[in-house]
């Protein structure tokens, strides 16, 4: 649309271009920002005395595919006390910690955010991520296949031909429409299709003549080397189990001799579920301190923190011996959906309790991590939604984050031996809003590589969330309750341009637009390459080459990045 | 009752009678079904008269007021609120949903899910009541004198618990599934039941006097089922272990020889089935198993 | 002469994607490696076809144009107080989408065929979860493989070459390196080709799988039978389970149908997933139509729910039984019936397909079929897979992409064309 907009007056906070709370003009025309705005046909919003920040970009939240819909068909008494109606022009559907597609489009952008990330799609299902992306209005998205455990990369990896694992890399994006490559405890997923599992880096794996090890480095160096822009996004191995910080610290530290010193080459996802120390669930305490430790030394490593909320949730990883152990553990219903030739799926209900000892832990871990990690370019706020807790509860993760009182009066009620045992208490840091910003949008369109995202510049997309708070005139500390309100229900939220959401009520419904990379490397190499894995296809799949393919025609909105591979 | 003393006994005995009784009538047939979820008791002691006609009901996808649907006349006084539904209910759900004091008496059959969720109060259904009632009841009772339909004293899909308290008594027959994830509280069925009584139970009471569908107790990890009539067979996850002279339900001594069985073992279940032996000649080989031991 | 490869055959929930159809003036020739089943359909694509809309008046059906066709079926949606939409098991993902919105739109209710189908199934796998898998782990590893409660050999022709028995995988190749077990109440052709085959009494399911439960769980029996099944048969199957590196199990309608239902299903799905503390154990729905996997899907992501979704109160409910199709019909409680991807009147009960006569009944289909024959007003449209594209999901939820190699009869659209000026006109 060529509306043309002019935020006048609002307290701007734009880390990607410095910008903390300046009051400033943003102008918005055909969808960007732009330098200045004239005209008669100009909107103008007044966001005097509010905040102005970039849309939010989530960078791991399950919101599509084969595992979310299993997911949503498995709970229906989640949907049932949540659910909204339909409106005009607005589609009726239902929450709440697996809500439907329509759903989870007007929720988050209730909540100012633009960009959502779907970490982790099966290849060979990849077909039904893009349709329910598709199906999610309001919000841009991409996706990362999940390929640690997948046979062709593993071949590759274990024949070092890296050559070939980069062009298989460089098709399947393209192919598949996809993002990065997610890694999800890399070996063990293999080792599920015979009921196994990996207990570190290097296990070997059943019938192939790999360790998880080798898995890791050799995807890292294939990123590197086909240049895509965000790092291996990596699930590590051992999730869930006390004790496993180390292995944790070790996966970060596995890649460390391959840091160019330009960006960070790893990216640890969700590591409160990696950071537990402690040999039993009895001893059970948090190594978020040790893990922090590392992070703070180590720039090649960037992490979001998983956080868990005290409320329902649903948990649904790739990882399907976890999610077996954990239906072991609960007794709860549980969902397995392995995919042939790639990777598993598991999914167990869940619920946080603050009294629970185990469960303090594990919150108490999330932001000790988020404290403790320095440098908030680094260090992003999730809850690897639904897992931790559902999207909708950002805010509050928002409000333990900047004040030390909601995490007071969070404590208060939470299991005293887990705080006694850990160093939460202890921490006095709060985050400015400032930092909010770039854990919740600059540093994560940053590390994926979103240029038009997450910022105010000339030049990017216009999304834009004005929040109802004015920041001069409170004390974020002692009135948290009262951004947190705002961060639930933005005052405005424009996505590409239009505006979307007034007060915390969707007005508009839009199309989004799916990301994805689409590489180019030396014509030969690929040609050789997907000769060779079309010849095994057959073998391999139970469907045709041709089936696998996703024709651009598909996205409903496709927004390719072009990346030159180095090969 | 005119108001005049202030005392306290006056006052008491004001309020008591206070109360009135009120007739619901459908003001034609319907056709398409109609959710009458807010209809409950204290509906009619919280609002006025003209208020509850305008309270909100659905027939079929249509939005509509109470009053267009049904006809409401008082019809004398009582010690508790009292709704009576005359006329056919049958294509109307959810009446008495969550409802905590007061009558509910159904002159007719009753439609779908009638007394959901409800805490406190009565309900009384003199023909045949609908599937899925007094589902995931929490306190109150219900008596039914037709049959009653699947899911009695159950819960919807997916959830952990139905039932967690309360009576019912069904003087017919009910379906399938009685009890569904029960917790706690006490079903009685005077006729036969369906398939599955107790399935995925955890506590509780089911009495049923007449017989029972095969699969009774499926899944069970507590609670107690009685069956006085014929049960085809018995699930092999559970284990016989002993005659009972008679057994306990509520104040009633049941005599004659009941088998108790515990179970569901596959559910590492510690449930208790009591089938009267008397009924159940075909089960008697499990007698030679306490010979055997 | 064009050979369009790559085509998926628009049948059963096999969805097999490797048909090669030869084309010569949109017609079609021949097809390879099709089963009979799916080469049946397309080879008969001019059989039983309707061709013109037609909309009942005064109790005769008079032939009417598209438009005309359209306008009735849009004037009968806005004058319901609750309209069915119903079918999906025979088109694309697309189509289901529209009538979703339709549905949602109208306050109506939709609902697929697995409601008399599969549905059980997914009310069991609500209670319990399902460890699954898609069909390439059974290929690749399975030594035990069981089906029960299906014959595939004449339902699934392919199945058992392409994804069982009879397969090549990676660690496990051909049938003489996988053990092949059949229950089912008869001996069945699928039956004869068995290692082992166990005949049940009918309607005795849920009891022997309570009982091979109990043994997986180390529990004796207390008793020597049953179902009709000895305890040392039953003992030889547990034994056979526990001991497989890799099992699976395969289920169809003789669980799904038979007595118990749901709960003969969550008793699999007990069992599966006991097994899985001892060794690798998964099962998948052996699903009839190939896109009834779809129906769930997308009204699961769309709604929230699998099947029986009623819009009525303006947001989606769910409860089987009370917003089931079948149950609404027959209790009387709708006043018209929108049909696409389905053919009620030939495989509903008897006595709901009577109350079909007193609702307005709309159907999009392709042939003249008995549910065409009540219609008041029927509206041609496409073979789904043959003569239109579209998405659809085999029965393990692996997403495919469907043909389209001929094009339809003249002046006959696509269901998703047709269904695009319904519910523009109705918005």
């Amino acid at each position: 649309m060529s509306g043309k907009i002019l935020i006048k007056n609002g307290f701007v906070f734009d880390p990607m271009n410095g910008v903390n709370g300046e009051v400033m003009d943003i102008a918005v025309e055909n969808g960007k920002i732009v330098e200045e705005v004239k005209g008669a046909d100009v909107k103008v919003i007044d966001a005097t005395g509010m905040v102005v920040m970039p849309g939010g970009v989530d960078i791991h939240s399950h919101i599509a595919g084969s595992k979310v819909n299993s997911g949503r068909a498995l709970r229906p008494e989640d949907h049932y006390r949540d659910y909204e109606p339909r409106k005009p022009g607005l589609r009726s559907g239902v929450g709440r910690t697996v809500p439907s597609t329509f759903v989870i489009g007007y929720r988050y952008a209730r909540m100012g955010y633009t960009t959502v990330i779907e970490p982790a799609t099966p290849m060979l299902k990849q077909r039904h991520t893009i349709e329910e992306l598709n199906d999610i209005p309001i919000i841009d998205k991409a996706s990362f296949p999940l390929v640690g455990d997948c046979w062709f990369v593993m071949e590759y990896i274990e024949k070092n031909m890296l050559k070939e694992c980069v062009a298989y890399s460089a098709w399947l994006l393209k192919a598949l429409k996809g993002y990065a490559l997610k890694i999800v405890n890399p070996g063990g997923l293999e080792s599920w299709g015979w009921g196994g599992n990996v207990r570190g880096l290097d296990d070997n794996i059943p019938n192939f003549n790999l360790t998880p090890r080798e898995i890791l480095r050799g995807l890292c160096k294939v990123n590197q080397m086909l240049n895509i822009p965000h790092p291996i996004h990596v699930h590590a191995n051992r999730l869930g189990q006390p004790g496993n910080y180390k292995t944790l610290i070790d996966t970060m530290d596995c890649v460390r001799d391959l840091y160019d010193g330009y960006k960070p080459i790893i990216y640890l996802t969700h590591c409160q579920f990696n950071s537990y120390a402690g040999e039993s669930w009895i001893e059970l305490t948090s190594g978020a301190p040790e893990v922090a430790d590392y992070v703070n030394k180590h720039p090649h490593v960037v992490i979001d923190i998983g956080q868990v909320i005290f409320s329902n949730a649903t948990t649904m990883t790739a990882d399907g011996p976890f999610q077996f152990q954990l239906h072991l553990l609960t007794d709860y219903k549980w969902v397995n959906a392995d995919v042939e030739c790639e990777t598993s799926a598991g999914i167990v209900p869940f619920r946080y309790k603050k009294r629970n000892y185990v469960h303090a832990i594990q919150w108490i871990t999330g932001l000790e991590l988020a404290l403790m990690i320095k440098d908030p370019w680094r260090v992003f706020l999730t809850t690897d939604h639904p897992n931790a807790g559902p999207f909708t509860e950002y805010p509050r993760v928002v409000g333990w984050l900047i004040s030390r009182k909601a995490r007071e009066a969070t404590m208060k009620k939470v299991n005293a031996r887990a705080l006694k045992r850990t160093m939460l208490d202890s921490i006095d840091r709060e985050y400015s809003l400032y930092e909010i910003a770039i854990v919740t949008r600059a540093g994560t369109a940053n590390v994926l590589g979103l240029k038009s995202k997450g910022h105010l510049g000339v030049g990017a997309d216009a999304d834009i969330a004005i929040y109802g708070f004015n920041p001069r005139n409170i004390d974020l500390s002692r009135d948290y309750k009262l951004v947190r309100r705002a961060f639930r229900r933005a005052a405005y939220t424009i996505k590409g341009g239009e505006v979307v959401c007034v007060n915390g009520e969707v007005v508009k419904s839009t199309e989004g637009s799916i990301f994805w990379i689409n590489p180019s490397i030396s014509q030969d190499l690929e040609d050789a390459v997907i000769s060779d894995i079309r010849g095994k296809f057959r073998d391999y799949y139970t469907v045709e080459f041709d089936s696998y393919l996703i024709d651009e025609s598909l996205l409903v909105n496709s927004r390719p990045l072009q990346v030159k591979g180095g090969v | 009752m005119k108001a005049s003393s202030l005392t306290l006994a006056h006052y008491r005995s004001r309020e008591v009678f206070d109360l009135k009784v009120y007739q619901i009538t459908p003001i034609y047939e319907f056709r398409l079904p109609v959710v009458a979820d807010a209809i409950k008791p204290e509906l009619f002691e919280e609002k006025r008269l003209s208020e509850v006609l305008n309270v909100e009901v659905y027939e079929g996808s249509r939005r509509k007021r109470f009053g267009e649907l049904f006809k409401v006349k008082e019809a004398g006084e009582a010690e508790e609120t009292t709704l009576e539904l005359i006329g056919d209910f049958s294509k109307v759900k959810r009446v008495g949903r969550r409802m905590s004091r007061g009558v509910i008496r159904v002159k007719g059959a009753a439609g779908i899910a009638f007394g959901e969720a409800m805490k406190g109060g009565r309900i009384v259904v003199e023909g045949l009541a609908g599937p899925w009632l007094g589902v995931k009841m929490k306190g109150g009772s219900i008596e039914v004198y037709g049959d009653a339909g699947d899911f009695l004293g159950g819960a919807y899909r997916g959830e952990d618990v139905g039932m967690r308290g309360g009576s019912m008594v069904v003087h017919g027959r009910a379906g399938w599934n009685v009890g569904y994830r029960m917790k706690n509280g006490l079903i009685i069925v005077e006729g036969d039941v369906g398939g599955f009584p107790g399935v995925h139970m955890s506590g509780g009471t089911i009495y049923v006097k007449g017989g029972c569908g095969k699969g009774a107790g499926a899944f069970m990890k507590n609670g107690r089922i009685v069956v006085l009539g014929y049960v085809p067979s018995i699930l092999a996850s559970f284990s016989f272990e002993e005659i009972r002279p008679s057994i306990r339900v509520e104040s009633e001594r049941l005599k004659g020889r009941f088998y108790m069985f515990i179970g569901d073992l596959s559910e590492k279940g510690s449930g208790r089935l009591f089938i009267n032996a008397d009924s159940n000649k075909h089960l008697s080989f499990y007698e030679q198993l306490i010979e055997e031991l | 002469m064009e050979v369009i490869k790559n085509v998926l055959c628009p049948f059963c929930g096999c969805c097999c994607d490797d048909l090669e159809v030869e084309v010569d003036s949109n017609k079609i020739i021949n097809v390879r490696n099709a089963c009979a089943l799916g080469r049946g359909k397309f080879l008969s694509l001019g059989e039983h076809r309707l061709l013109k809309p037609l909309v009942r008046v005064n109790g005769e059906y008079v032939e009417t144009d598209l438009d005309k066709a359209i306008e009735k079926a849009v004037e009968m949606v806005k004058n319901s107080s609750y309209p069915v939409f119903y079918g999906f098991g025979c088109t694309s993902c697309e189509a289901i989408k529209l009538c979703l919105e339709m549905a949602d739109l109208s306050g109506g209710l939709a609902d697929n065929i697995s409601v008399v189908c599969h549905g059980p199934t997914i009310l069991g796998l609500q209670d319990m979860g399902i460890p699954s898998a898609t069909l390439g782990q059974v290929r690749h590893r399975a030594d035990l493989i069981i089906y029960w409660g299906c014959n595939p050999v004449e339902a699934h022709p392919r199945h058992m070459l392409r994804y069982g028995p009879l397969s090549n995988g990676r660690f496990v190749a051909g049938r003489k390196n996988r053990r092949m077990v059949v229950v089912d109440v008869r001996r069945t052709p699928t039956a004869a080709m068995a290692d082992v085959f166990i005949q049940v009494k009918p309607n005795s399911d849920f009891e022997i799988l309570t009982a091979l439960r109990a043994l997986v769980n180390d529990l004796d029996l207390e008793v020597e039978e049953v179902g009709g099944v000895s305890a040392a048969k039953l003992e030889e199957l547990a034994d056979m389970m526990v001991n497989a590196k890799f099992g699976a199990l395969f289920f169809g309608l003789g669980l799904t149908m038979s007595y118990g239902k749901e709960h003969n299903i969550e008793s699999a799905i007990a069992l599966v997933r006991d097994l899985n503390k001892k060794t690798k154990f998964i099962m998948i729905p052996m699903r009839g139509h190939f896109n009834v996997t779809g129906a769930n899907e997308v009204f699961t992501w769309q709604t929230g729910y699998p099947f029986c979704v009623d819009f009525s109160m303006g947001y989606p409910r769910y409860n089987p039984g009370e917003t089931s199709a079948i149950d609404v019909i027959a209790r009387g409680d709708c006043d018209l019936v929108f049909v696409v991807g389905a053919d009620p009147c030939s495989h509903l009960p008897h006595h709901i397909v009577e109350k079909l006569k007193n609702v307005k009944l709309i159907v999009l289909d392709p042939a003249v079929t008995p549910t065409v024959k009540m219609a008041d007003v029927a509206i041609p449209v496409a073979y789904v897979g043959i003569e239109a594209g579209g998405t659809a999901y085999r029965m393990d939820g692996v997403p495919l992409q469907l043909r389209k190699v001929v094009d339809p009869p003249p002046g006959i659209l696509s269901d998703v064309d047709v269904l695009n000026q319904i519910l523009r006109r109705l918005k």
